[in-house]
């Protein structure tokens, strides 16, 4: 279950103090979901791949805030919560393969920049990512396609554009307004996300703020309220739903069903005691589809296979995106 | 505006005729809003230093032209939150660029954040979703 | 409303203060976080009027599960034996669930679109603004004569509200008794053992004196201020939410004119002193009958007085407001109602709505 609280999916990572900082403020002014950004501005490292110069990507949990920070702000708002999401940056169209990586693939959300056409072409057209942002702050040197926003929107992409680099600087805020202005105007407003990327809490506004933004950039009032809303929402079921393969029915263990989802064993009671003996057999793989450790190839097999072995169990899943 | 039928057709025979008067446009649109500034108490600004930075603010951003859309702060309360009344017509514009007004002219960081707008001025009295705030 | 709000309504009755159509707008708004008076030529609220809230008792429940609401004994024990006031408390209508139970005996679900399409009851028509913003209204009738356990209908809906979804809110209480010998207290008692805790929820006043005001004149046959002789009434609505907010209305000179230029509309008379008084909390309709009522009662005794005003601010996460419309919530959810005490028994109700 998601709701669609107000979102912002962009708070670049920092030490964990400085964080807490923003993030209190985000919860203080309205906001209920945040993704802590993980920017590794470069995935391969020159020419000469060796290991060691591989850039390192911390795992999620090193992120995210520890439970007794999030419990302080669970109390204030107690929907709050808290993602992890990855962006990079990409310069060549032959260094994305490193995105399917199991420790890029832990994270919640996964997001692109492109840099140049071909990039871009690339990551609206095949990279399996939840969000495309774009260097705002400058002219893009290429221009925003109508055919292909329209291909990614299709494909449950959607386009990020951050607000707070345009409080710094007067040539860098007309610059993001009439990039934001060029992107809904292709987008038709459709699929387009608001977040801030602020590193210091004054870079912070209301949702009622960036809503409003929203229509300075050629948004409706509904398409407003979306782009850190429901669009926010599309974004995370875009993400659970490339975890667990591109499918509207995804298979979770029975055992690993929240107490609120136990109902649906109950349409088939008789049949649900008795796969009560083969959960066992079937935890590993199940659980491992969770965290998506393993190679996502196989899963991808194993799960077709389960949706026909085991009927009973599948969930249905309302595509959302 | 189902309101305006109701009240016209129901109870045909009051005491003396009932008559109906409606405003389709409000002519204001009034934002609460709070100011922070870095390294600052905000609560010490007066009004014309208020007044000051909210100019400012329309002047960078919507230059003198939208600086000229006639602005009233009507209130500033100690805790550096203010009622600003602006011409509903020129919202969005004034609003954007309050949220975009990134630093003050001496070069501090600061931050117009909208916390409820109405368009009516009793609605900025009580916030009802700030009950946990007061209670606690 | 060009561009800000969706959707804005505003209008003016007047009306005789006897007349029917006050109480029914009284006790058809449910859910009031507030009311504000403002009493010119006084220095404190009469107490008439502060005795209207001894009785006023509100709860906040934490945690209820909402299959509680369609059980028998609350809807035998409260529902039909009196006027019942529930309200989801620290939701938002625009992005959370929301939960109210109506007085006429209504559970009214306000659902976003995960929740409605897990938890399996039927949603009522949606309107064009819930169709835009994938929200669903889900209603069950308490009352109805076949919502009883054994009937398919019951059994369905309290199996979904018990075992599908873990549906846990917060809620603001309130009950009126039909019968004068019950208190309205047991609801708490009743509640006491079937959620995490039961506070009560205290009313949170505040009187100020207001000295040298400047009152807008107002004639009751006149509300459009044609003659001259009077203000316009949308001039008259602003000044009570000046009052209201504490906005500092004297006429200004050229230095003060730079910070604000809203001064009291003319023509304009002096009211040596004058009482506000705010109250805020989950206050009653029938609380706010009586306060009116008072209310009347003091501004006939004193008719040389400028006009004397009540409003009620409904909560703005309220999922109905006034006689069960639908509310809807986009930036604001302010939804407001004033009454203008005139002469010669004269009344103006002003109903504001916003989104």
């Amino acid at each position: 279950m998601a709701l669609p609280i107000y979102a912002d999916l962009n708070i670049p990572y920092q030490s964990a103090g400085s964080i807490q900082e923003v993030l209190d403020l985000c919860v203080d002014v309205g906001f209920e979901r945040v993704a802590i950004n993980n920017v590794v501005k470069n995935l391969q490292s020159g020419k000469n791949k060796k290991q060691a110069a591989k850039p390192q990507i911390l795992p999620p949990t090193q992120i995210l805030l520890n439970k007794s920070s999030t419990d302080a702000l669970k109390a204030q708002r107690p929907k709050f919560q808290q993602l992890s999401r990855f962006t990079t940056i990409l310069d060549d169209a032959a260094n994305t393969h490193r995105l399917g990586s199991p420790e890029v693939q832990a994270y919640d959300i996964i997001a692109v920049q492109p840099t140049d056409e071909k990039t871009f072409q690339l990551a609206c057209s095949t990279l399996d990512v939840d969000i495309i942002c774009l260097n705002f702050t400058e002219n893009l040197g290429f221009s925003l396609k109508r055919p292909l926003i329209k291909l990614a929107i299709k494909r449950g992409i959607h386009f990020e554009i951050s607000y707070s680099p345009a409080l710094k600087d007067n040539s860098v805020k007309r610059n993001i307004i009439s990039n934001a202005l060029t992107l809904i105007s292709v987008s038709r407003g459709k699929g387009v996300i608001i977040s801030s990327a602020a590193e210091k809490p004054i870079d912070v506004r209301s949702p009622w703020d960036v809503m409003n933004l929203g229509k300075l950039f050629g948004l409706n009032q509904t398409q407003a309220k979306d782009a850190i809303s429901r669009n926010c929402r599309a974004v995370l079921k875009h993400a659970e739903a490339r975890k667990t393969c591109k499918t509207v029915i995804s298979v979770t263990a029975a055992s690993n069903l929240r107490p609120d989802e136990r109902w649906i064993l109950q349409t088939s009671r008789t049949e649900a005691i008795s796969q009560q003996k083969s959960i066992t057999q079937d935890n590993p793989e199940s659980s491992s589809e969770e965290d998506s450790s393993d190679d996502s190839e196989d899963n991808e097999n194993m799960d077709s296979e389960n949706v026909h072995d085991q009927p009973e169990r599948k969930k249905l899943k309302l595509d959302v995106s | 505006m189902k309101c305006t039928t109701a009240a016209e057709n129901s109870n045909p025979v009051p005491v003396k005729p009932t008559n109906f008067y409606a405003e389709k446009t409000q002519s204001y649109v009034y934002l609460k809003t709070s100011l922070t500034i870095e390294d600052e108490n905000s609560s010490e600004l007066n009004g014309n230093q208020y007044k000051f930075l909210i100019l400012q603010a329309m002047k960078e951003t919507l230059g003198q032209v939208g600086a000229a859309t006639p602005v009233d702060l009507l209130k500033v309360f100690g805790d550096g939150t203010c009622i600003i009344r602006v011409p509903s017509r020129s919202t969005e514009k004034i609003w954007a660029a309050l949220t975009l007004y990134g630093s003050t002219p001496s070069g501090k960081r600061c931050a117009f954040r909208v916390i409820h707008a109405s368009p009516f001025l009793l609605g900025l009295a009580f916030n009802s979703r700030n009950h946990r705030d007061a209670t606690s | 409303m060009a561009a800000t709000f969706t959707s804005a309504a505003f209008n003016l009755t007047t009306l005789v203060q006897t007349d029917d159509k006050i109480s029914s707008a009284i006790s058809g708004h449910y859910f009031n976080n507030a009311l504000t008076v403002i009493l010119p030529g006084t220095n404190s609220l009469p107490e008439t009027v502060s005795e209207c809230f001894a009785d006023q008792l509100a709860y906040q429940l934490h945690g209820l599960p909402v299959y509680r609401l369609v059980e028998v004994p609350f809807i035998h024990a409260f529902v039909k034996n009196g006027l019942i006031y529930m309200l989801s408390a620290n939701t938002q209508l625009d992005t959370h669930d929301c939960v109210a139970v109506t007085p006429d005996g209504w559970l009214i679900l306000h659902l976003t679109k995960d929740t409605y399409h897990e938890l399996g009851l039927e949603a009522t028509k949606q309107t064009h603004q819930q169709k835009n913003s994938d929200t669903y209204v889900v209603k069950v009738n308490l009352l109805a004569s076949y919502f009883k356990p054994g009937k398919k209908n019951y059994d369905s809906t309290l199996w979904c509200l018990k075992n599908r979804l873990d549906l846990v809110f917060d809620f603001h209480i309130a009950w009126e008794p039909k019968d004068d010998k019950v208190c309205s207290s047991s609801v708490s008692a009743y509640f006491l053992d079937k959620c995490a805790k039961v506070e009560r929820r205290c009313l949170d006043r505040r009187t100020q004196v207001l000295t040298s005001l400047p009152c807008p004149k107002v004639q009751a046959d006149d509300p459009e201020g044609t003659s001259g002789q009077s203000c316009h009434f949308q001039e008259v609505f602003e000044w009570i939410g000046a009052v209201a907010c504490g906005v500092d209305m004297t006429v200004k000179d050229e230095d003060t004119s730079y910070t604000s230029s809203l001064c009291c509309p003319e023509p304009s008379q002096n009211c040596p002193r004058c009482c506000l008084f705010q109250v805020s909390g989950f206050i009653t309709p029938g609380t706010i009958l009586k306060v009116f009522k008072a209310l009347r009662q003091y501004t006939t005794a004193h008719t040389d007085l400028p006009p004397a005003s009540l409003t009620v601010h409904g909560f703005q996460d309220s999922p109905i407001f006034t006689n069960n419309c639908p509310h809807h919530l986009h930036i604001c959810g302010d939804n407001l109602m004033t009454f203008v005490y005139l002469p010669s028994n004269q009344c103006w109700l002003y109903r504001a709505v916003a989104s």
